[in-house]
């Protein structure tokens, strides 16, 4: 019988990736960042200057949403932190305000934003609000965002799956070769 | 300390994530340096090797000097990613080429000049160092396919022409402002700049794996000065530049009153000076080994150049 692939050969190639993950290991390290799109970008709110992050760009029911908010007292546009920052998302077909919440630097990583998660339990059209209140007067604007329904496909339960699958099927197959490799 | 400052110093992205990869990377590094270093120094090591390897500790394989190179290239990592030049580098041009330089040019050497390849299987147990071992040895046989692979995608040229792609690449507008707007690009960024610039100093440093021909240190002295043009023409063509190229940074708070094209500016006068500099120092420090080895080697007897037969005049040899 030919072997497609022989005992030694798929045992060495798992301790070199063993070995090559121990070398690499900071390089997986070094993917880890987060992101998002702008959706209001520098507009006057007010006083101030508002520019607004939403993440995930294109997001679902049931799924926690984050928007980050960037106040800027002109002319030199410098971060303004000492403001109240609150989002009203409202449905944009009847008005009626799905949800409240309050952004705030303590709840940012970087402390020149404010901050806030949410998660909208259906899917639709939404208006969404920043309202700024500061020492210096306050104001607001708005976007509009659409929520996809909820996926019912879990990726990366899926992927993880194929994943061990594809191992559990490698390892049968090696054992299954080791025992012929005895036998002989 | 104004608001606007301790904020900055307060913003601290810690991920645990990478936390966790470098504390098990720094880990392992460590038991496999200390499993070497008690073979070199330790009671098992003979008394004649020991005084030998004593009088040349500083170039010694398991020397402090190496563990300590690892554990700062680690925290060089930890402060691109985590600190608050990472936090800031949305909103300043000038700490996004901080960052970048960290990742290509500082944490590299520092991890590489430790050499963690025999590191890295001392850290290993017993009986999977040798299994590994004899992984490698199998994968990067002077016959085997894996090896020729290896060499060919990493030869001296190949790696300057990816660092150029990488580091030109990723400066071109569409594809900075893209990895500020959208994480995962981001993310992609920092990964092709690190690979970059491991493969780059892997070269410069000569650490293990060694696949390649004999690359002498005068060839390691030219490989690093040829990183330096094109890195410095992309920090020349942004600090001279009279319009804002990475436009993301127009809809940002600004900080200290530092406007988008000053900080366009200092960032290319960053990616021209510190930046090229890293490479100048390396080629500097290789050149200082080059001449020491010279002066170490052995002196030739007398007769050898002194002899009536062997000189015409003092400095003049017989042909």
């Amino acid at each position: 019988m030919r072997r497609w692939i022989r005992l030694g050969d798929m045992k060495n190639l798992l301790l070199g990736l063993l070995l090559l993950g121990g070398i690499l290991g900071p390089t997986t390290a070094v993917a880890a960042h987060g992101g998002g799109e702008i959706q209001l970008a520098f507009v006057p709110v007010g006083p101030y200057k508002m520019t607004l992050w939403l993440n995930p760009p294109q997001p679902q029911a049931q799924q926690t949403m984050h928007i980050t908010v960037g106040l800027a007292t002109p002319p030199d546009d410098a971060p303004m932190l000492d403001a109240q920052v609150e989002i009203v998302v409202a449905d944009a077909q009847n008005g009626r305000v799905a949800l409240t919440t309050a952004a705030t630097t303590a709840a940012s990583i970087n402390k020149l934003f404010y901050e806030t998660d949410f998660t909208l339990p259906d899917p639709g059209s939404y208006r969404v609000t920043a309202r700024v209140s500061g020492p210096d007067g306050s104001g607001s604007a708005e976007f509009a965002m659409t929520v996809a329904p909820a996926s019912t496909t879990n990726w990366l339960l899926i992927g993880l799956g194929g994943l061990g699958l594809l191992f559990l099927l490698a390892l049968v197959r090696a054992r299954k070769v080791g025992s012929e490799l005895n036998s002989e | 300390m104004d608001p606007i400052t301790r904020a900055v110093l307060s913003s601290w992205g810690w991920r645990v994530e990478v936390i966790l990869i470098l504390l098990l990377a720094g880990t392992w590094y460590t038991i496999g340096w200390r499993r070497l270093r008690q073979r070199t120094f330790g009671r098992k090591a003979r008394q004649s090797d020991r005084r030998q390897r004593q009088t040349r500790s500083a170039w010694h394989l398991a020397a402090r000097w190496r563990l300590i190179g690892y554990w700062a290239g680690l925290v060089v990592i930890a402060l691109a990613l985590m600190s608050p030049i990472d936090l800031l580098s949305g909103q300043l041009f000038f700490m996004h080429m901080i960052q970048h330089l960290l990742l290509i040019m500082i944490a590299p050497p520092l991890l590489l000049t430790a050499n963690p390849l025999p590191f890295v299987l001392w850290g290993l147990p017993h009986g999977l160092r040798q299994k590994v071992g004899n992984a490698m040895s199998r994968l990067l046989h002077r016959q085997s396919a894996s090896r020729r692979g290896l060499r060919t995608l990493t030869t001296p040229g190949a790696v300057w022409l990816f660092a150029v792609i990488a580091i030109v690449g990723w400066h071109d507008p569409a594809m900075y402002n893209a990895a500020l707007r959208l994480g995962w690009v981001h993310d992609l960024e920092h990964l092709f700049f690190f690979a970059a610039g491991m493969a780059y100093w892997w070269h410069v440093t000569g650490a293990g794996p060694r696949i390649h021909k004999q690359f002498g240190l005068v060839g390691r002295i030219a490989f690093a000065l040829a990183a330096v043009p094109p890195n410095m023409a992309l920090g020349v063509i942004l600090a001279f530049a009279r319009e804002v190229v990475y436009t993301y940074y127009l809809s940002v708070p600004r900080l200290w009153g530092i406007s988008v094209l000053d900080d366009q500016r200092i960032g290319g006068i960053i990616m021209w000076i510190p930046g090229s500099m890293m490479y100048i120092l390396a080629a500097l420090l290789l050149a200082a080994r080059l001449l020491n080895q010279e002066m170490n080697k052995p002196v030739l007897p007398e007769q050898a150049w002194s002899s009536g037969e062997a000189l015409i005049a003092p400095g003049i040899r017989k042909r």
